[in-house]
């Protein structure tokens, strides 16, 4: 059962928010548990063969995703897509940079300080669509402008959204790591 | 970045959407940022609703569950060792390829099928090569060639019916090449090595037949009205819009459904495949029956791929005998029900490299390679 431990620090960090990402998408917890599972019983089964560098949550998001669309759309055959497990460069073995905990906690605590930064009327229609779930056209029809304008929002709130995460997650972790020394 | 695309996704439409894989690196990162975006503003917390020391549990016992049984497979006799050498054998070799990890080319298999070799009979009965030499034949015919695809002339309209009897051509490909065809009415053939195709330059405007020896993958254009049939071996493959593979080089016609709904006619029976699904027909009582299977061992060589999943070593070698124009002597018949999973791209490697990956990852076989005579023996 020496994959298993392997495998273990991978789990306890992702395990619960693949499920929500398999929930979105299914609206069903038993299913969404079921894929997740599934998926990390396709992973043991490579674990002794990958020795590699990069980011196992972005395969992970991707390959759950894909899952759970194929299971809504009805199609049996689930494809984890080992091509891409080989192309993200997952690493199996040992915990990337990008997945640590800090970061998520950081990115927690800074996101509200990002969308205050944001235009009003952007953080409005970006708040809208986020938090309170609306469509697109919605957002359109109560603010009564385009819907292209709503999309043109939207894309530039993430642009922003993410270049600000980038910058200010190397500040955050920096103040950790200071922190840590003392 | 393609924002139209991205947005779909976010704004959570997930029917019309298409799976993620046409998602590039960036603008799935993007979506990974939004997705824990939204997460963080509703403040939910997954664990809350998926605690983790639950779920770790359910898969220690599911692993252990899984290894349970693939471990009594092994201890039932002398007839499954072979099976337990297989799983052995498709561990190892399993680890052969991810070690040998292709470089990244998320450019993905562009494959271009050889086709030198390929021959095509035309409706007048004159036999050309598929040659750039014989563009202004084809073109006569209606047809040119695209790199490794001859293209025939789209339709613009239907033809009038009661036209006389459709005259046939005939396309053969042998051993060690592929190509596609592109039919007037937008259907796409792909046909693999050692087989025929006998089709019309132009369909009737009823109906749309063609006769398939050896195998093939069809995407056919949707139209109900014009219903699509294969002719295979006493085998009628009824189509609407769908895309599938047929295999009639064993005992039994394979039929692999990747999309739509295809009927499978044989005389008074019938079976009707879904996606996902594979249709038999054939084999010594000539059953028609439908199981599930793993599509990508049946349409992997459409994509240059070189696809077994737990296959016997006489599949692998009656498939690379095709595709490689190879002969496969076996010195010792039990070699043959040796199971292997493979799985790599044509393009990273010739026949010589996978007989080696296959032969480093057992202490049992070996192969003897003079020309294209392959003599696979006992170490």
């Amino acid at each position: 059962m020496a994959e298993l431990s392997k495998i273990e620090p991978l789990f306890r960090e992702h395990y619960s928010f693949l499920c929500s990402v398999a929930y979105e998408v299914v609206e069903d917890e038993e299913t969404a548990k079921d894929i997740v599972q599934n998926f990390f019983l396709y992973c043991l089964d490579r674990i002794a063969s990958l020795d590699i560098h990069g980011s196992f949550k972005s395969y992970a998001f991707r390959a759950v995703r894909n899952a759970s669309l194929s299971y809504r759309k009805k199609s049996k055959k689930v494809d984890y897509n080992d091509d891409l497990l080989k192309q993200t460069g997952a690493n199996l073995a040992c915990i990337a940079e990008d997945d640590r905990e800090e970061n998520e906690i950081a990115r927690d605590l800074i996101l509200w300080q990002i969308i205050g930064q944001m235009p009003e009327k952007r953080r409005h229609i970006f708040l809208l669509s986020n938090k309170e779930g609306l469509k697109y056209t919605e957002i359109a029809a109560q603010l009564d402008i385009s819907v292209n304008t709503v999309k043109t929002h939207i894309k530039l709130s993430y642009e922003f959204l993410r270049r600000e995460c980038r910058s200010l997650i190397r500040i955050v972790i920096l103040i950790y790591m200071w922190i840590g020394l003392y | 970045m393609n924002w139209e695309k991205l947005l779909r996704h976010l704004e959570g439409d997930k029917d019309g959407g298409q799976a993620d894989e046409e998602l590039n690196q960036e603008e799935l990162e993007m979506l990974l940022l939004a997705e824990e975006t939204n997460m963080s503003l509703n403040r939910t917390d997954p664990e809350m609703k998926f605690p983790v020391q639950a779920g770790w549990e359910e898969l220690e016992a599911r692993y252990k569950e899984k290894s349970r049984k693939e471990n009594l497979t092994i201890g039932r006799g002398r007839r499954n060792w072979f099976m337990a050498a297989a799983a052995v054998l498709a561990c190892v070799i399993g680890s052969v390829w991810w070690l040998s990890i292709r470089p990244e080319d998320p450019s993905k298999n562009a494959s271009a099928p050889t086709i030198a070799g390929v021959k095509l009979t035309l409706e007048n009965g004159k036999t050309v090569a598929l040659d750039q030499k014989e563009a202004p034949v084809l073109k006569s015919a209606g047809a040119a060639l695209n790199g490794g695809t001859l293209v025939y002339k789209k339709e613009k309209a239907l033809p009038k019916e009661n036209e006389g009897p459709v005259s046939m051509n005939i396309l053969e490909v042998p051993y060690g090449k592929q190509t596609k065809v592109e039919l007037g009415d937008g259907t796409a053939i792909w046909v693999n090595s050692g087989s025929k195709l006998t089709y019309p330059s132009h369909f009737s405007a009823s109906k749309r037949e063609l006769t398939l020896e050896g195998e093939a993958f069809f995407e056919v254009s949707h139209n109900a009205q014009r219903p699509f049939v294969v002719h295979v071996k006493g085998l009628n493959v009824q189509v609407l819009g769908t895309a599938f593979n047929i295999n009639s080089f064993g005992p039994a016609v394979q039929t692999a459904l990747v999309r739509g709904k295809v009927g499978l006619e044989a005389g008074s029976r019938s079976v009707i495949l879904a996606p996902g699904e594979l249709g038999l027909y054939g084999g010594p009582n000539g059953m028609l029956q439908k199981t599930e299977a793993d599509l990508k061992t049946y349409t992997a060589w459409k994509d240059g791929e070189v696809y077994f999943n737990n296959n016997s070593l006489a599949e692998i070698a009656s498939r690379l005998e095709r595709e490689y124009d190879l002969h496969f002597d076996f010195q010792d018949e039990s070699l043959k029900s040796l199971h292997f999973t493979i799985d790599m791209s044509k393009n990273e490697g010739d026949i010589q490299k996978i007989l080696n990956n296959i032969r480093l990852s057992t202490n049992q076989v070996n192969f003897l390679i003079k020309g294209n005579r392959i003599t696979v023996q006992r170490r």
